[in-house]
């Protein structure tokens, strides 16, 4: 049962993060490339056969530790604080894909308030209205940058200079976030660094960040390297900036991976009452 | 240490105060796992380390020999609290079973003793 929630926590990671980082896309940086939307459609049509697969798989896991079935069991799972979330989110896909005519900065916006719901659902969300809010701000950054990065990778050739440096700084400024919201996601999540090694969800978290880390080396060569060559007019930098980018979103969906498994995996514990 | 980074340990202190550790565990009891009271509680309260769903939820009591005791309705006067009215118990050991869904949907369960005292 835990193995299905995480491949549907990853999925539904996926294409919130692709749905709302092409928002953010279009908002701060420019329009989409006709790929670009199509993406942010199969996000939609993902999250619409994703959400229900969740609710379907939860209210199996209610049933399993509470006999209750049927009617009963939906209206009592639609009641809880995450079926009312539940509802929340899969309202907010079907408004973002009608609101398609919008302009850009009113529907990035909307995306942004979309993400909150997620937040308040998950682990972060049982634990407190603050450590709900940072991890909001960390979903927020994470769609910015790889979202972005995937609406980058689908742009057509050659992507302009300009483009590529207003990319660097959404990075620059997703990354000055996600930063401290994870580290202090990590210190909230385990309390005590022995648990770092001696727990699953420690052990995991620690995969995450070393993958996180490869992640931002990857950014920082872009940073510090394609972009700037690309000012400078070399041939072969915006080809070497995509490539780096399309590994960057590769291994962007394996952190994401982790941090669904992350999602499901019990929290260590220092105490017995 | 510098007053800034001192300023920024306590804000970060405070922000990580009453934390819980994901699932929910059973924080404290009243009556205590494992004590022994003098005189029957009147009552069986379980404080969790978060925000529990009631519709998921249950405490069951037995007594030495299995047997199930009848309790009152499960009530819920805060998020993380479940409490149950008891009736008269006789001396003896009792073990209450308890298995709750927290807010994120997460499901725990565990038990614990409690000893009620002859007179």
């Amino acid at each position: 049962m835990n193995a299905s929630l995480a491949v549907l926590g990853w999925t539904d990671l996926a294409a919130t993060i692709v749905l709302a980082g092409g928002l953010f896309f279009a908002a701060l940086i420019v329009a989409p490339s006709e790929s670009g939307r199509r993406w942010r459609w199969r996000a939609v049509g993902a999250l619409a056969v994703v959400l229900p697969a969740e609710f379907c798989v939860t209210a199996l896991r209610m049933y399993e530790v509470s006999g209750l079935h049927g009617r009963v069991l939906v209206l009592d799972l639609l009641r809880t604080r995450w079926g009312l979330l539940w509802m929340g989110r899969s309202a907010g896909v079907a408004l973002l894909a009608a609101g398609g005519s919008l302009p850009a900065g009113p529907l990035a916006a909307l995306a942004a308030a979309w993400l909150v719901l997620r937040s308040f659902q998950g682990h972060a969300g049982a634990h407190g209205m603050v450590p709900a809010l940072v991890d909001w701000l960390h979903l927020l950054a994470a769609a910015a940058w790889l979202g972005g990065l995937v609406q980058l990778a689908l742009l057509p050739r050659p992507v302009p200079v300009a483009i590529a440096a207003r990319v660097r700084v959404l990075a620059t400024v997703a990354l000055a976030l996600l930063v401290p919201a994870g580290a202090y996601a990590a210190f909230l999540h385990v309390p005590h660094l022995h648990l770092f090694t001696e727990s699953p969800y420690g052990k995991t978290l620690i995969a995450k960040l070393v993958l996180a880390a490869v992640l931002m080396a990857l950014g920082a060569v872009n940073h510090f390297g394609h972009v700037p060559a690309m000012r400078r007019g070399e041939p072969e930098a915006e080809t070497s900036l995509i490539r780096a980018v399309r590994f960057e979103v590769l291994v962007g969906t394996l952190v994401l991976a982790l941090t669904a498994l992350l999602g499901v995996l019990p929290m260590p514990h220092g105490h017995a009452p | 240490m510098k007053p800034r980074v001192a300023r920024a340990i306590a804000v970060l202190s405070l922000l990580l105060a009453g934390v819980a550790h994901g699932h929910a565990f059973l924080e404290h009891a009243e009556p205590r796992v494992g004590s022994t009271v003098g005189s029957p509680p009147s009552s069986l309260s379980l404080t969790f380390t978060e925000g529990i769903e009631p519709a998921f939820s249950k405490v069951e009591l037995t007594d030495a020999g299995g047997k199930r005791i009848e309790t009152g309705a499960l009530e819920h006067p805060e998020s993380n609290v479940l409490t149950v009215s008891l009736p008269g118990l006789a001396p003896g050991s009792y073990t209450v079973s308890w298995s709750v869904v927290s807010v994120d949907t997460h499901a725990t369960d565990g038990h614990f003793t409690f000893t009620v005292k002859g007179s």
